[in-house]
């Protein structure tokens, strides 16, 4: 776990905590074994969505949807729930090796998936450009674990959770 | 000996990853309209996942071409914010002019990955694992000699 920053506000709570969600997609994508390349192409649309709707505290949830580009079903997916108010020692962290030690335990997924990045929202969000809605894939028969906080800030937090196959 | 000269800017948490790259990108290539700003902006995604990486903090970016080598590093954490050391002044002379190369810091299990990407997106680019050299015209200055080479601009002021 990195620790940083003793004094921050609120602004920069949520441009740390945006980063560090972006990096712990990047991280998850490339150590299931997907290229994250698709996900820099949007980097700038990706941090302008969550950072407007961090500071407007609407986003309630990141999400990483792994689907099989045959048949459009779900392969896997990872959560990233956004905690508000969570009570820190002003200080802002990030636990990226919690996040690989899960990934070790989820597996792999077949070379041939490809990804989505949804952002779920509290209704009467803003809206920010590039962004649309959307459903979820289906979650049937899939099983969810957590694996608890992995990032940290002065009243914003992140809860990861991954599903599998049960 | 290789004129070196260095840039800090400031990125998380004062400014997005992307931002960070935008501030980059004005740098070296202040002409919005310039090729190098093109390509620079082809690369904007990679840029911003490589510095959200901190990849950049203890690694330059490097820039090479006919003028001085220049070197951009970003500052992060409590440095950001405090700005210590911070250094955004516009260069001298635009670097992107000509010829010229870019490295970028990357984390190692990174690379494969960005090197693919960077290759499709630019012909100038390219990235390299964060602790290892920079393979152009100065890859053979020590780190004594770095620390020795001349701040042409820094110069200039007195």
């Amino acid at each position: 776990m990195s620790a940083v920053v003793s004094v921050n506000t609120l602004t920069y709570t949520i441009t740390y905590v945006t980063a560090k969600m972006l990096l712990s997609l990047k991280e998850i994508i490339r150590e299931i074994g997907l290229n994250p390349s698709t996900l820099t192409e949007d980097w700038s649309t990706y941090e302008n969505g969550i950072a407007t709707w961090l500071e407007s505290r609407h986003l309630q949830r990141v999400t990483l949807e792994v689907y099989d580009p045959e048949t459009n079903k779900l392969v896997a997916r990872w959560d990233l729930d956004v905690v508000y108010g969570s009570t820190g020692d002003g200080s802002l962290w990030v636990d990226i090796e919690a996040i690989r030690y899960a990934i070790a335990k989820a597996g792999l997924v077949p070379a041939q998936c490809k990804y989505d990045v949804k952002l779920h929202n509290k209704p009467g969000r803003p809206e920010v450009p590039g962004w649309r809605g959307c459903e979820y894939r289906s979650t049937d028969g899939f099983r969810r674990y957590a694996i608890g906080a992995t990032i940290g800030g002065n009243g914003i937090g992140a809860e990861t959770a991954y599903w599998r196959k049960s | 000996m290789a004129t070196i000269v260095v840039r800090k800017i400031a990125s998380t948490p004062v400014r997005m990853a992307s931002q960070t790259w935008e501030k980059i990108i004005a740098l070296l290539a202040p002409d919005d309209k310039s090729p190098a700003r093109a390509e620079l902006m082809a690369a904007s995604g990679i840029g911003a996942s490589v510095i959200a990486s901190e990849a950049t903090a203890a690694d330059a970016i490097v820039v090479h071409g006919d003028g001085p080598q220049i070197r951009i590093y970003c500052l992060f954490s409590d440095d950001a914010i405090v700005g210590d050391g911070m250094n955004e002044d516009s260069l001298v002379s635009v670097p992107t002019v000509g010829e010229w190369e870019m490295s970028i810091p990357c984390p190692a299990e990174d690379l494969d990955w960005i090197q693919k990407k960077l290759k499709s997106c630019s012909s100038r680019i390219t990235a390299r694992a964060v602790g290892s050299d920079v393979l152009d015209q100065t890859k053979n200055l020590s780190a004594k000699s770095v620390e020795a080479a001349v701040d042409l601009e820094e110069f200039l002021k007195l």
